[in-house]
């Protein structure tokens, strides 16, 4: 080949990683997974190196495997206390009805404003689109469809879609003593500029509004199905706008969670009883992987022995019992790459749970900031509540827990410890994992479902 | 090819493997931010010995050596590996890279721009990563990380050049795939 030519086709390639590098494309990067296979062997050639680490991955093992038992206690315990939050505390809510349990799995691709969540003992038995879903005493929305593939998985319409609307009423009456009537459903246009969303309030049956709370009453639209059902769960407090229209505070963080909804059910429904909540860690949805290489310094994680054959794909966890170590990276044919927690910028829904149990659980955003500088069990994160709990003290202990939403990540997986404030406020935390997770020597990775 | 030049290259993917994988370790065990890049090392000291027809070959391998070990994008890593392979075909051109002293040098500026390309596409990532989760990235990752940061790395993998270069020359494979003429003969017939 003449020198011109090489050095044409060198420039080519320069420009055309740095291009791909900086825009990554889908297709290029399929080939470039079959190209890169060999690295699987480059890998498995710095065994020697894995050796020099022998000792200090036993001692991670034996940590990890001395943990696992209070991890995974943890872990049902936060399960417990989401299905206890889930279902209405006030009685006359439950009066009449019958819950069922679903877990929020991921938002639906299609429409923003629908959750996908997975109904426990994986069956919809019994259960009807229009029935409403709920958190506690909030409304969240109403049950749209049921997704054939995986089975057992319905679509949830929140009650911020554009096209929902049900019918409500206030807790207090106008002056003249009437009730107070009105449709609450979609996003109001004020809180665009904010960072809460507002609920639309639309025909209001008297013109001045009191503040109050609003409560699902579609006593008036007879054919409503389920209203019996909906009737007196929380849609909010209504808020005076501007240009004298009112909105709707929801009574829920409908942006972040709820990670946990029950649905309602007229009380004589044809369903089982005793159906257990689907457990994502006894399923085979699990590829066991060794740790083939590590990444430290700037960038914190590991090469694995798995790869897109075993059904790994970016963004699954990495898990040593009911504990998250990583998420992946970059998935080629027969390895990938993992980053650790100790690496920056990743972004989880998480839960964090008080270790003396008071005031329940609290929902929010775990963001990475990288490994702690003095300790290699510990790293650093942002912390953003979605609100703060009713306790006397200032700051408590928790521990934290990954959160549902995340593609491929199981909700309650342990992260670690932590003391946190008790505020809403972004707040930079020490998470303590216990064990030093770049030693950990294998794992099990999360398989994509359409590969088990 | 002979079978002794692809016996000399698997050599070469072997070194960087290592070199790679023995620069993380040593980052995770012992020296932090100040762990030499040892890949970059083995690639100036390959660079300025082996014979130009190799020196395209030698990018698309190195990269693949450091993937094995690093967690960074394979593009990313490549495009670092291309462009550090044609700095140094430029420089060969109208300097002698051979003295420890001017592979020392080389080595720390590479090594600086490498993780400055690499942080800056890690944090293009982390940009988008928070622009699809419509949220606001946290101030201790919003900006990018200045120059000082990179010293430590950069630093160290020229002394690491400074003093392995006589050793990494001696590697099994690099003689085969070596230039047979001083670089001034060379350099004269350019």
């Amino acid at each position: 080949m003449r020198r011109s030519t090489t050095r044409l086709l060198f420039a080519c390639a320069f420009v055309a990683s740095v291009a791909l590098s900086v825009r990554p494309n889908a297709l290029v990067e399929r080939g470039a997974r079959v190209a890169a296979a060999p690295t699987r062997l480059l890998a498995e050639l710095c065994a020697p190196l894995r050796w020099l680490r022998l000792r200090s991955a036993h001692a991670a093992q034996a940590q990890l495997i001395e943990r696992e038992e209070l991890e995974h206690a943890a872990r049902v315990e936060l399960r417990r206390q989401q299905r206890a939050a889930a279902e209405p505390h006030a009685p006359h809510l439950r009066a009449g009805r019958r819950f069922v349990h679903a877990e929020v799995v991921d938002r639906s691709v299609e429409r923003f404003d629908a959750l996908l969540v997975r109904i426990d003992g994986l069956t919809h038995a019994g259960l009807a689109p229009g029935m409403p879903v709920v958190h506690g005493d909030n409304f969240v929305g109403r049950l749209l469809e049921f997704d054939p593939k995986p089975p057992g998985h319905a679509l949830v319409e929140l009650v911020t879609a554009r096209g929902f609307a049900v019918g409500a009423r206030l807790e207090h009456a106008d002056a003249r003593g009437a009730t107070v009537r009105c449709v609450v459903g979609g996003i109001a246009a004020h809180s665009l500029r904010g960072r809460a969303p507002r609920l639309a309030l639309v025909a209001p049956s008297a013109r001045e509004l009191p503040a109050s709370n609003v409560y699902v009453d579609e006593g008036l639209s007879t054919l409503a199905p389920y209203r019996e059902q909906a009737a007196g769960f929380v849609l909010g407090r209504v808020e005076a706008a501007p240009f004298g229209e009112y909105v709707v505070v929801p009574g829920l963080d409908l942006l972040g969670g709820p990670f946990r909804v029950a649905i309602v059910a007229p009380d004589g429904v044809q369903r089982p009883e005793g159906l257990e909540p689907y457990e994502p860690l006894s399923d085979p949805l699990w590829a066991p992987a060794r740790v083939l290489a590590r990444s430290a310094g700037a960038r914190e994680g590991f090469t694995l022995s798995v790869g897109a054959l075993d059904g790994a794909r970016r963004g699954a966890a990495f898990v040593v019992g009911s504990r998250l170590i990583g998420r992946v990276l970059e998935v080629d044919e027969l390895r990938c790459s993992v980053a650790n927690l100790a690496d920056r910028g990743w972004l989880l829904p998480a839960v964090a749970l008080p270790l003396d149990g008071v005031g329940g659980d609290v929902r929010g955003v775990l963001i990475g900031l990288g490994a702690a500088p003095d300790d290699a069990r510990a790293f650093e994160c942002e912390w953003r509540a979605a609100h703060a709990r009713e306790r006397a003290d200032a700051q408590f202990e928790v521990q934290f827990f990954t959160g549902s939403g995340a593609p491929g990540v199981p909700s309650g997986l342990w992260l670690g410890a932590a003391r946190v404030n008790n505020s809403a406020e972004p707040q930079r935390v020490r998470l303590e994992t216990g064990v030093d997770l770049r030693a950990t020597p294998r794992g099990f990775v999360r398989r994509e479902e359409s590969k088990p | 090819m002979s079978a002794s030049v692809v016996l000399a290259w698997c050599a070469v993917a072997l070194w960087a493997t290592w070199a790679s994988a023995l620069s993380e370790e040593l980052a995770a065990r012992l020296f932090g931010v100040w762990a030499p890049d040892l890949g970059v090392v083995l690639l100036v000291v390959f660079a300025s010995r082996v014979r130009t027809s190799c020196l395209p070959w030698l990018a698309p391998l190195l990269a693949l050596a450091r993937c094995a070990s690093s967690i960074e994008p394979l593009f990313a890593e490549l495009a670092a590996c291309l462009g550090a392979v044609g700095a140094l075909r430029a420089l060969r051109a109208g300097l002698d890279l051979t003295p420890r002293l001017a592979l020392a040098c080389t080595t720390g500026v590479i090594a600086a721009g490498w993780t400055a390309w690499l942080a800056w596409i890690a944090q293009l990532r982390i940009d988008e990563h928070f622009q699809r989760a419509a949220l606001e990235a946290p101030a201790q990752l919003a900006g990018w990380r200045t120059t000082l940061e990179f010293a430590p790395g950069a630093l160290s993998s020229a002394l690491a050049a400074l003093l392995l270069a006589p050793l990494v020359r001696r590697l099994p494979g690099l003689s085969v795939l070596e230039g047979r003429r001083p670089w001034q003969v060379a350099a004269s017939l350019r």
